[in-house]
C-alpha cells in the first residue's frame, strides 16, 4: 500500500539501554519508560552497561554519569567508538551539569539533569529515537520542542498546577482534548505534554494546520493520496501518506480547525466516528487509531454557533478543555521562565548575562505580556544583543516598555494612582477586554456578556490587534 | 521522630510516577537506598580515627543527592550536595561537619518513608 508504517513501540523499546546504579531510580526511570511504551534493558554498572552495549547493539542508551566501578564519560565514549550511530543521553546530578555539557561536547545526544521529569526524560528519548529514524527535520523539531517544554512547564503557580494536573488525568485517557489560550501561552507544548505523558508517547505526534493550507492541499495533507497509475497502466506510484495515517498509533494536532471548509469537516468526523479513513483517490477504508488533540485561542462554541464549526464535530472534539493561563497570571513563574531564557538566549548571543535586576523582575511581574512567553523572549532577546554586562537592568529594555506597566494587576497591590494613567483609550480598551477574556478562561462570548458587548467586536478589534 | 524537610509535592509526584501498583515496590525501593547508604556513613563515622575515603563518601554523598532530589527531600539533597563538593575539592574540616548532620537526615527521611510505606 506504501503508507509510511508507524514504528512500534516494542520494535523502538527492544534498541534502548538503560544504565543506572542506583536501584530505586533505576526502578522509577524503567516505570516511566515502561508506561511510554519502551521496553528498556537495563544495567546497573559501566562493565554491565559495556557488555550489554556490545552484545545487544542498542540504539539509544540513556547512561547516568556516575557509576560505580567507572566514569560515565568513558563508556560513553567507548560506546560511540564501537557504533558512532548510536544516540547517548545522559543523566546527571543536579550541581554536576559540566560533566553533561562536556558529554554533549564529545557526541552525547542529549544530557538529563536529576531529579528526572517524566516528560523530558520520554521527550528526550523521543527524539532520540526519531533521529535515529533519520527524520531529522522532526528530531531537531522535537529535541528544541522538548526543550521548550520543559521550560514551559517549570512554573510552580497555581495557575500552571491545575494544567500540571488536567494534563496528568487526560493523558491516561484517549478522549479528544481541546487546548485554549491566548496566543504564546504554549498551547503546542501542552498538547505535545499531554502526548508525551500518555501510553502513546512512543508514537508519532503529527502536526495539521487548518489554517495554513486551502482545502484541497488540506485533504491531501490530512488523508494522504493513492498512487497515481503510470503511464502504462501498470506500475502504481506510492501512495503518500497523510497526516491521520502518520498519527496511528500515536496523536494528531489539530489547530484552527474552524478553518477546515464543510467539506472537509464532515469526512473529519466520519474517521472520528469509524475510525477509519480513505485517501484521497482511493476508496477503501483503513483502519486507524489516533488521539485527536485541537487547539484555539478562543471559545470553539462561538464558532459552532456561527456556522464555522459543524454542531456534531464540535461535540465530538469539545469533550476535556484545557486552559493555558496567560503569563500574567503565572505570578513568579515569569522569574524561573525569565531565567531559563535568559540563559538560552546568552549562550546564543556569546554574551555574558547571567542575572536580572530586582526592578526588571518587580516590572515583569507589573506588565501586561499580550504576547506572552513569546513576548518576554523578545524583551530579553533585546537586552541581550544590544547590551553587555552579567546583570539585566531596566535600562536595557525595549522603548517604551516600562510606560505599558499596568498601575493594577489582579493580585497586586493596589496603587494609590489612576489606574488609566499615562495610558491611551485603545490600550485602556485592550487591557479592559483581554482581562474579561482571561477571566472567563479565553472565552471571548462570556468575555464579550460581562463588557455588554458583540463577540464580533471583540473578534475584530483583536484582529486590529495583531496587526498592529 | 522528626519528620525530614521533605516538599511532599515533589514526593507524592514521585510516588504516582508509576501508578498504584507500583508505589509500594518504589517507597520500598528508596529505603532499602537510604538505608544502606546510612549504614555506608556509619561505617566511615565508625572508622573515625583512619583517613576518610574521598572516592567511597563521594559516591554515597551522590547518592543520596541524587535519590534526596528525586523524592523532595529538600535538607538532605543540599547536605548531600555539599558533602559531595567537600569529597571533590578534598576539604577533610567541612567534611568532617558535614557528616553527622548528613547521616542523620539520611537516616530520619529512611525511616520517614518506611514508616509511610507501612502506613
Amino acid at each position: 500500500m506504501g503508507l509510511i508504517m508507524p514504528v512500534q513501540a516494542a520494535a523502538i523499546g527492544d534498541g534502548l539501554l538503560l544504565v543506572e546504579d542506583t536501584p530505586s531510580l533505576q526502578m522509577l526511570y524503567a516505570t516511566v519508560l515502561r508506561k511510554a511504551g519502551y521496553k528498556p534493558m537495563l544495567a546497573s554498572s559501566g562493565a554491565e552497561a559495556l557488555s550489554k552495549f556490545a552484545e545487544f547493539g542498542p540504539r539509544v542508551v540513556l547512561l547516568d554519569l556516575m557509576l560505580p566501578d567507572s566514569d560515565g564519560l568513558m563508556v560513553m565514549r567507548e560506546m560511540l567508538e564501537l557504533r558512532p550511530e548510536a544516540r547517548i543521553v545522559v543523566i546527571t546530578a543536579n550541581g554536576s551539569v559540566n560533566n553533561a555539557i562536556e558529554a554533549t561536547r564529545e557526541g552525547a545526544h542529549d544530557f538529563l539533569v536529576k531529579p528526572l521529569g517524566d516528560i523530558r526524560m520520554i521527550g528526550a528519548v523521543a527524539s532520540a529515537f526519531a533521529e535515529l529514524r533519520q527524520d531529522v527535520s522532526l528530531a531537531v523539531d522535537e529535541h528544541s520542542r522538548n526543550d521548550a517544554l520543559e521550560r514551559a512547564f517549570m512554573g510552580r503557580s497555581q495557575a500552571m498546577q491545575q494544567v500540571h494536573n488536567r494534563i496528568a488525568a487526560v493523558a491516561k485517557s484517549t478522549a479528544p482534548v481541546f487546548i485554549l489560550g491566548e496566543s504564546g501561552t504554549g498551547k503546542e507544548l501542552c498538547a505535545r505534554a499531554v502526548h508525551l505523558k500518555s501510553a502513546r508517547a512512543a508514537q508519532r505526534f503529527v502536526t495539521v494546520n487548518c489554517a495554513a493550507a486551502d482545502p484541497e492541499q488540506l485533504e491531501i495533507e490530512l488523508f494522504g493520496q493513492a498512487g497515481q497509475k503510470s503511464a502504462r497502466g501498470k506500475a502504481a506510484t506510492q501512495t503518500s501518506a497523510g497526516a491521520i495515517a502518520r498519527a496511528d498509533g500515536g496523536t494528531l494536532f489539530v489547530q484552527n480547525i474552524q478553518s477546515m471548509s464543510a467539506e472537509l469537516q464532515a469526512a473529519f468526523l466520519r474517521v472520528l466516528q469509524r475510525a477509519s479513513y480513505s485517501p484521497v483517490g482511493d476508496a477503501r477504508q483503513i483502519k486507524v487509531d489516533i488521539r485527536i488533540i485541537c487547539t484555539a485561542s478562543h471559545d470553539p462554541t462561538e464558532d459552532m454557533r456561527a456556522g464555522r464549526l459543524r454542531e456534531d464535530l464540535y461535540y465530538r472534539l469539545f469533550v476535556i478543555p484545557i486552559n493555558m493561563p496567560p503569563l500574567r497570571a503565572r505570578g513568579e513563574d515569569i522569574h524561573l521562565l525569565a531565567q531559563h531564557y535568559l540563559a538560552q538566549i546568552a549562550a546564543e548571543e556569546g554574551k555574558g548575562f547571567t542575572r536580572i535586576s530586582p526592578d526588571v523582575q518587580e516590572l515583569f511581574l507589573q506588565l501586561f505580556w499580550k504576547g506572552n512567553v513569546r513576548e518576554l523572549i523578545n524583551v530579553l532577546r533585546h537586552a541581550v544583543v544590544l547590551h553587555q554586562g552579567e546583570t539585566v537592568t531596566l535600562d536595557m529594555l525595549p522603548p517604551g516598555l516600562t510606560s505599558l506597566a499596568p498601575q493594577t494587576r489582579p493580585g497586586a497591590t493596589a496603587p494609590e494612582t489612576d489606574p488609566f494613567a499615562g495610558l491611551t483609550m485603545a490600550q485602556i480598551e485592550e487591557r479592559a477586554i483581554s482581562a474579561a477574556i482571561a477571566r472567563h478562561g479565553g472565552s471571548v462570548p462570556r468575555a464579550a456578556r460581562e463588557l455588554d458587548i458583540a463577540p464580533s467586536t471583540i473578534y475584530r478589534k483583536r484582529e486590529q490587534w495583531d496587526k498592529s | 521522630m522528626n519528620n525530614p524537610d521533605i516538599d511532599k509535592r515533589v514526593l507524592d509526584e514521585f510516588l504516582e510516577l508509576g501508578g498504584e501498583d507500583m508505589r509500594q515496590a518504589l517507597l520500598a525501593q528508596v529505603c532499602k537506598d537510604l538505608t544502606r547508604c546510612h549504614e555506608a556513613l556509619d561505617q566511615h563515622a565508625e572508622e573515625e580515627s583512619t583517613p576518610l575515603d574521598m572516592a567511597a563518601l563521594c559516591r554515597t554523598a551522590h547518592e543520596i543527592k541524587g535519590i534526596a532530589a528525586t523524592i523532595g527531600a529538600v535538607l538532605l539533597a543540599k547536605l548531600a550536595q555539599h558533602a559531595e563538593t567537600a569529597c571533590s575539592a578534598h576539604d577533610e574540616v567541612t567534611l568532617q561537619a558535614l557528616l553527622p548532620d548528613l547521616r542523620n537526615q539520611t537516616g530520619a527521611t529512611a525511616r520517614f518513608l518506611a514508616e509511610l510505606a507501612w502506613a
